[in-house]
């Protein structure tokens, strides 16, 4: 599985407690996760992590106050290599039923939805990512999801992949070298580590 | 559609190497892992050897403190299991790392059977003597989930009380797990009760190939599992 890629990705993280996971998965894959905590230097960062396990609205006034939000919101609209996790992907939405008042990254016209119906919530646990027809990084496979509000319908412009519960909900997102995952990819075993090295390679090809 | 989670107890106090059974399980397709001890730097020092090598979830039980718990995310944990009772700390945490980082542990015992509760949650002196009642004062502080143990009187861990299980999970509208799981039929029934996730014991050297047993049995009783890696 790792595959030396000797590249320094950055990790934009939005809640100052930055998920060991996230960097053990980025190190299995051959990344080398480095810190990456302004506006500046998410600007600069080559190919950049952006993860987020606060609620909506304490995640969104974090980005504003560490001055992240309109570099983040540049490079995403410019489709530089960015991969979102959890909260950091409801984040791209203009509000969120979480945090009412609270505005995110205004990215997709969109809002976040609590899952309806009397479901058991968070939805927690392992659900299959079916992908639509055009994905290039997305593939069918099991993944790891630990959330409690979800993205209803499709961003236009971008390609999904979907997952059920209780109805459709948008696992995740990806348009050029963005890619935005509802789940975890460096909980979600092998296949999760493989949606990561992709996405790495994806960009190394690149250049 | 979700999938029942099967998730591997971890004992770290065991002797064989946590790291080599931690591979196992995960290769077997155990779903999380959720790592035990009696001392909180052993447990510190496991969870950090394993999240380096290990893709699947791990909790740590942790004691009600915040500052070992903070420890524990450091880590590598991804959720505490934390004691039901410690309603404060339960709260602190969700505030804190978000509510889908805390699990509250209700161990309960079996109780005198002339005193009408037949299950009473320990230790003696919790904000409530009701596993109903205290599951859902855990949830309402914000635990994300709730892991149910029972207890015989003489302190061995039982299978999972069918009765309780499906009281606690017809009030809570979090996920419920069922411990204590020894057979793949113990499973079931706490699935049939209402629980969203079974927790196997940890039978060392037996472990891994009880959640394959237990997996391949629920799957072909129609219930969703996610298949074995590499299946």
């Amino acid at each position: 599985m790792s595959t030396p890629f000797n590249s320094t990705v950055s990790v934009a993280n939005v809640d100052p407690f930055v998920p060991r996971a996230l960097l053990a998965g980025l190190r299995r894959v051959g990344a080398r996760p480095v810190p990456c905590e302004s506006g500046r230097e998410v600007e600069r960062a080559g190919s950049l992590v952006f993860s987020a396990g606060c609620p909506f609205g304490t995640a969104a006034h974090l980005l504003e106050r560490r001055g992240l939000k309109h570099a983040l919101r540049a490079r995403i609209l410019e489709g530089r290599p960015t991969l979102a996790i959890g909260t950091a992907m409801q984040l791209f939405a203009m509000a969120s039923d979480e945090s009412p008042g609270a505005v995110g990254l205004e990215i997709l016209e969109i809002t976040i939805r609590r899952f309806r119906g009397d479901l058991v919530v968070p939805h927690l646990g392992w659900n299959i990512v079916v992908p639509e027809f055009d994905t290039e990084l997305l593939k069918e496979s099991h993944a790891y999801f630990s959330n409690a509000y979800c993205m209803e319908r499709a961003p236009k412009h971008w390609s999904a992949a979907w997952s059920e519960y209780g109805g459709p909900f948008v696992a995740a997102i990806e348009r050029t070298s963005v890619l935005a995952c509802q789940f975890h990819p460096e909980l979600s075993g092998k296949s999760g580590l493989e949606l990561i090295r992709n996405w790495l390679e994806k960009e190394r090809v690149a250049c | 559609m979700l999938t029942v989670r099967v998730i591997a107890r971890l004992d770290v106090a065991t002797k064989r190497a946590p790291l080599k059974r931690a591979r196992e399980l995960e290769a077997c397709g155990a779903d999380a892992l959720w790592i035990f001890g009696n001392h909180v730097d052993c447990t510190l020092h496991v969870v950090g050897k394993l999240r380096s090598e290990i893709s699947i979830p791990i909790a740590a039980a942790c004691p009600a403190d915040l500052e070992n718990i903070s420890e524990c995310f450091e880590a590598g944990a991804d959720r505490v299991l934390l004691p039901a009772h410690a309603l404060s700390t339960i709260a602190a945490v969700a505030e804190r790392y978000g509510s889908s980082s805390t699990t509250a542990a209700i161990d309960t015992i079996e109780g005198e059977p002339d005193k009408g509760s037949r299950l009473r949650p320990e230790p003696a002196g919790s904000p409530s003597d009701d596993p109903v009642h205290l599951a859902r004062l855990a949830a309402e502080h914000g635990a994300g989930e709730i892991a149910l143990s029972t207890f015989c009187r003489a302190g061995a861990l039982s299978a999972p009380d069918g009765e309780w299980t499906a009281a606690i999970s017809s009030t809570l509208q979090v996920p419920l797990v069922a411990a204590g799981i020894a057979t793949w039929e113990q499973g079931y029934t706490a699935l049939s009760a209402g629980a969203d996730a079974v927790l196997a014991r940890d039978s060392v050297g037996e472990a891994a190939r009880s959640i394959v047993r237990v997996k391949f049995h629920l799957a072909e009783l129609g219930i969703r599992v996610r298949p074995q890696v590499g299946s």
